[in-house]
């Protein structure tokens, strides 16, 4: 396949998954400018691994590894602004709650993700996005029982900060 | 707030116009942008100091051959070539080893696995006792010598070799004085670029082992 082809193909896919390095940018950087490089760098690190994928897992599969392992891999400029954030996060929330709730619930959430650790990040937001354990064991490596395991776990632990931050522990 | 709820709050705060097409999808590929991630910093600073090193042995052998005598002219130019082209080497195959190398697309714990060992390629060669005790050292005696060729001037080697045989002790304690500066402060810059950064990776390793447990 010549190079513009392999472009064009790539193109493709990436409109069609890029849900993908929007959710992972989303969930590993707080502030836009650090969402934004994330994201630049991730699609970089796709379209230069591309010739390695291989068609035997899922492109999305394939997707989420390389853009974790960009994002667990990248530089955190922004480490102190982190533990006091308020994200800047654009809102898409249902009708029917006001949309002050709906935003300080968003933010809420991000800011109880944003406080879990790379690797937590990591199996958690496959999770969200409603892969399989087995798929999440075939992106981390983890076997299927220790995904389980963790997930429980990292559940409870989102829970607890949530509620440190909703009541202000 | 129930973790289905969690989740789907978490959902909804993506918007679909933030989503690009084809066209702002290849025009962002164009882009050159500098990397953020580990590796990339890694292979900039290779290049770097490959540029300063070719840059500085092309000026200094220029240099001799348009200003020292032509008896030594020929001698230091080589030992010039050989000090550079030591340097030059150890970083060309170091840069090698990684200029080629992505972001795996392996699982996530061997990927991780294999990102540490690249940047410790790097912290470790600047760290090493190789490069602490005897590159920089040699480096500052390298840096003396062509000050005290520039400062003879016309007088020649025989200049050289009178200031070295009657300032040798001053010569040494110059010597030992900014090596004394110089090491710990090359070491706490490598530190500072890399190694807070090596050991949030390293923990994020730790981690995925203890899952497995």
């Amino acid at each position: 396949m010549s190079n513009r082809n392999l472009k064009q193909e790539f193109i493709s896919l990436i409109e069609k998954h890029q849900g993908i390095i929007h959710k992972v940018s989303r969930m590993y950087c707080d502030k836009e400018e650090c969402r934004r490089d994330l994201f630049q760098d991730i699609l970089v690190q796709l379209w230069q691994s591309f010739s390695s994928f291989n068609h035997k897992s899922k492109f999305s599969t394939w997707m989420y590894r390389v853009a974790l392992n960009t994002a667990i891999a990248q530089f955190r400029k922004d480490k102190k602004n982190n533990e006091d954030l308020t994200p800047d996060v654009p809102v898409n929330v249902p009708e029917e709650e006001s949309f002050k709730e709906k935003e300080d619930r968003i933010n809420l959430v991000h800011k109880a993700i944003n406080k879990l650790s790379k690797a937590e990040k990591a199996i958690i937001i496959l999770y969200m996005d409603d892969y399989s354990y087995e798929e999440i064991s075939e992106i981390s490596g983890l076997t299927i029982s220790n995904v389980g395991v963790k997930i429980n776990r990292i559940k409870a632990k989102l829970q607890k900060i949530l509620k440190e931050l909703e009541y202000g522990l | 707030m129930d973790f289905d709820e969690i989740k789907k709050t978490w959902k909804n705060s993506f918007k679909d116009d933030e989503l690009l097409n084809k066209e702002e999808i290849e025009a962002k590929l164009k882009i050159k942008s500098k990397s953020n991630i580990a590796l990339g910093k890694v292979k900039r600073n290779y290049k770097l100091e490959l540029i300063i090193g070719i840059g500085m042995s092309i000026y200094f052998i220029i240099w001799m051959l348009i200003y020292i005598s032509d008896e030594y002219k020929l001698l230091l130019s080589l030992f010039t070539f050989l000090f550079f082209g030591t340097l030059i080497s150890f970083t060309w195959r170091n840069y090698n080893k990684v200029r080629k190398t992505v972001i795996s697309s392996d699982q996530l714990k061997p990927a991780l696995v294999k990102t540490i060992k690249d940047i410790e390629r790097y912290v470790n060669f600047n760290t090493s006792t190789f490069s602490k005790y005897l590159l920089l050292p040699f480096a500052i005696c390298f840096g003396m010598f062509i000050g005290i060729f520039v400062g003879v001037g016309e007088e020649g080697m025989n200049a050289v070799m009178e200031i070295l045989e009657n300032r040798i002790i001053r010569i040494v304690i110059i010597l030992v004085v900014l090596s004394v500066i110089f090491i710990p402060f090359s070491q706490y810059m490598t530190k500072k670029m890399y190694k807070q950064h090596l050991d949030e990776l390293k923990q994020c390793l730790k981690e995925f082992e203890e899952f497995e447990d």
